[in-house]
């Protein structure tokens, strides 16, 4: 399965010189990215500002990525330091609930509303969330299943064919299958 | 179209290996703003996006920043965290090569090792770069002779090595 | 008379430099060693325990290479203090990534591609923790002082200090020191022939007011698992004893356990330790074919000799001259 890990397909490449390739990295990782600043960083605006300044760390020190940590670990890492440079710079504290590397993973980032919360946003975001929600009650029950195997549980294709007994092809079109329902719907709410 | 996007959804659930497929992607805006739909998918359903701006795409801000950053060819790296739940049992650690050529040290002995052909003094023995005392000729040699077989130097090399980084672990220990 | 002391001890210094089997630098060859005339000067003693504070109180970062037999080893430290303990971090600047951390009371190692581990110590095992942690006072029973006169390393000003072994059972060393800050810049291990036989040169030195934030941060992550090295009690494995030490030298450690790497030999165990330099004996029934009945192979400053007498082996490993290794190894009788 190593070769297939999409992290590590996309350092080999940027490592390579193919500086085209962090746009994938940056496309998979920039909201969780921006999540974990939004305990550190209380003003939502700038937190474009300091999710690019993560992605650029992450891209400069990209040749001392060693592959013996999950590259999200390490991303993690990166994330909650230049959260803190930025506190600093603020001349705040961080905060006292500090988040341990190895609970990357497993970190959930129900964070708190931010002071200036941008109302519009939020509601947009509700939004989204409703019409996923939604899209995912109508799908049949195989897709349903899938997309939720993969998504909240974390599992392979291989894993999710034994539970659902049925060959991993079929997972792999049952999981497409719901995204595309499901984006169909969220395209027109993400474009401006 | 239709069966790129079913590879990028397998692509981004690390179930794929296929360097043309990343290929077309990376040419293609319009798969990489799918890819980051698909991928926004589920942030949203792990609850990994609450208060954000999810129309918020810095992809090309990042990209524009970074054409003109050079890589670090030097940024101290940082340690790997440990692995809690992947303890391997004392032994089995120690019976790994690996284990103490980590410790400072005993690339005196991988050097030992390696380096023989490239040493350039015509008086070093070829198996064990060993040093004369005193200036004297003569260097202790470990080759091959018809008295010692080649598998027996094998042999007494493992053991020097075994010796020395047993000396270099007793040494990062010592009380 | 002090004078003509220092211009031997410099003359002494340039024709080492000259005569050195390894390739000294050309800066250091070709600059001249100024003879220190001051009277008022502190003395080696002195300069010498400076850099014992120094080395364990600044917050500093060396990059330095390590020579032993033409082959350099470009490697790294970085030291600071957090809440008056001793944080280090040292790693090798080429080929595979190998590190290591030292702090409170461990030393982790990390490595490309292998599994990171632990191990107790309350010993610092930096670059130059066995010069910069000896007992000077008590020291001048094996070695004498001498300062050699100024140079610079790296370019800073620097004080050369020799330390002349005493008899023939250990090795001298060249010390050279920041006169700022005092800590260690050079340090050459010199045999009675006075060859360089290993040589670790800082060529950079960084002094901070405040630790370096990096390491702040590695203190407090967690560390991989300590190892304990385990020892075995066999009963098979016969008991010995040394019957002569080297001056100075005291039994550390005697122990039976099995070599790390191969883990069906029980050896017998002893460590001597003078307080700069740590010998380990071996002791074991296991024999590998040899030639001769005695070995030497030297890498630098360490020396592996190895003895066997009918079913017995002998290893000897340390930074030691071969007679004393040879004295070592005649002595050890088996313990009733």
């Amino acid at each position: 399965m190593n070769e297939r890990e999409l992290d590590l397909q996309l350092i080999q490449r940027i490592q390579n010189g193919e500086q085209q390739a962090f746009a994938l990295l940056v496309r998979k990782y920039q909201t969780r990215v921006a999540n974990i600043l939004t305990r550190y960083v209380r003003s939502s605006g700038d937190i474009p500002d300091v999710s690019q300044e993560v992605f650029i760390k992450v891209y400069k020190s990209l040749p001392n990525f060693r592959g013996d940590s999950a590259f999200y670990t390490w991303l993690f890492r990166i994330t909650v330091n230049t959260a803190k440079n930025y506190l600093t710079s603020q001349s705040r504290r961080p905060p006292a609930s500090d988040i341990d590397a190895e609970e990357a993973d497993s970190y959930d980032g129900s964070g708190a509303l931010k002071d200036d919360a941008n109302p519009e946003a939020i509601l947009h975001s509700q939004e989204v969330k409703q019409v996923i929600l939604k899209v995912i009650g109508d799908l049949p029950d195989e897709l349903k299943s899938a997309i939720t195997l993969r998504e909240l549980e974390g599992m392979s294709y291989d894993e999710i064919a034994q539970i659902e007994n049925c060959p991993i092809g079929t997972v792999r079109s049952r999981i497409f299958r719901a995204r595309e329902a499901i984006d169909k719907q969220l395209k027109p709410l993400l474009e401006n | 179209m239709k069966e790129y996007s079913q590879d990028l959804s397998s692509l981004m659930d690390n179930e794929l290996g296929d360097k043309e497929v990343i290929n077309t992607i990376l040419d293609d805006t319009v798969l990489q703003k799918q890819f980051s739909r698909y991928q926004l998918i589920g942030d949203v359903l792990r609850d990994e996006s609450n208060g954000l701006d999810l129309r918020m795409d810095i992809t090309d801000n990042v990209m524009a920043a970074i054409a003109n950053e050079k890589q670090d060819d030097y940024v101290a790296p940082l340690a790997a965290a440990p692995e809690k739940s992947n303890v391997v049992p004392f032994m089995k650690r120690f019976g790994q090569y690996a284990i103490a050529a980590s410790v400072a040290g005993v690339v005196v002995v991988s050097s030992l090792m390696v380096n023989q052909g490239s040493s350039t003094d015509p008086s070093v023995a070829p198996v064990l770069n060993t040093v004369p005392f005193g200036g004297a000729a003569a260097p202790v040699s470990l080759q091959a002779t018809p008295l010692q077989s080649e598998n027996e130097i094998k042999e007494r090399n493992e053991r020097v090595e075994a010796l020395l980084k047993d000396h270099q672990l007793q040494l990062q220990t010592q009380p | 008379m002090k004078h003509r002391l220092f211009l031997v001890a410099c003359m002494s210094l340039l024709s080492l430099l000259a005569s050195s089997q390894l390739i000294a630098s050309p800066e250091v060859a070709q600059s001249e060693v100024k003879i220190e005339t001051k009277s008022a000067l502190p003395s080696a003693l002195t300069y010498l325990n400076n850099m014992k504070q120094a080395y364990r109180e600044l917050n500093y970062k060396l990059l330095y290479l390590n020579t032993a037999q033409n082959q350099i080893e470009p490697k790294q430290l970085i030291h600071g203090v957090v809440d008056g303990k001793s944080v280090a971090y040292f790693y090798f600047l080429n080929g595979a990534m190998r590190e290591s951390l030292q702090f409170d009371g461990k030393i982790s190692f990390y490595q490309q591609g292998s599994q990171a581990y632990s191990l107790a110590t309350n010993r610092d095992q930096s670059v130059f923790a066995n010069i910069a942690n000896f007992n000077f006072e008590n020291g001048n029973k094996s070695y004498e002082y001498i300062i050699l006169g100024r140079d610079r390393i790296a370019g800073k000003k620097a004080i050369a200090i020799r330390m002349i072994s005493k008899d023939q059972y250990r090795y001298s060393y060249i010390v050279w020191l920041d006169l700022e800050s005092y800590l260690p810049l050079r340090l050459d291990i010199i045999n009675q022939s006075n060859q360089i036989l290993e040589q670790t040169m800082v060529v950079s030195l960084n002094i901070s007011e405040t630790i370096n934030p990096w390491i702040q941060q590695l203190s407090v992550q967690a560390t991989p698992d300590v190892l304990h090295l385990p020892l075995t009690a066999i009963a098979e494995v016969p008991k010995w004893h040394l019957d002569w030490l080297p001056p100075s030298f005291k039994i550390v450690k005697d122990d039976q356990h099995k070599l790390m790497m191969h883990d069906t030999d029980p050896v017998s165990y002893i460590m001597l330790n003078d307080g700069i330099v740590r010998v380990s004996v071996y002791i074991s029934t296991k024999q590998t074919k040899l030639i001769e009945q005695k070995n030497v192979i030297r890498r630098g400053g360490t020396l592996i000799y190895t003895k066997q007498d009918e079913n017995v082996e002998i290893n000897v490993i340390g930074e030691i001259p071969l007679i004393t290794a040879e004295k070592i190894a005649a002595s050890i009788k088996p313990s009733k």
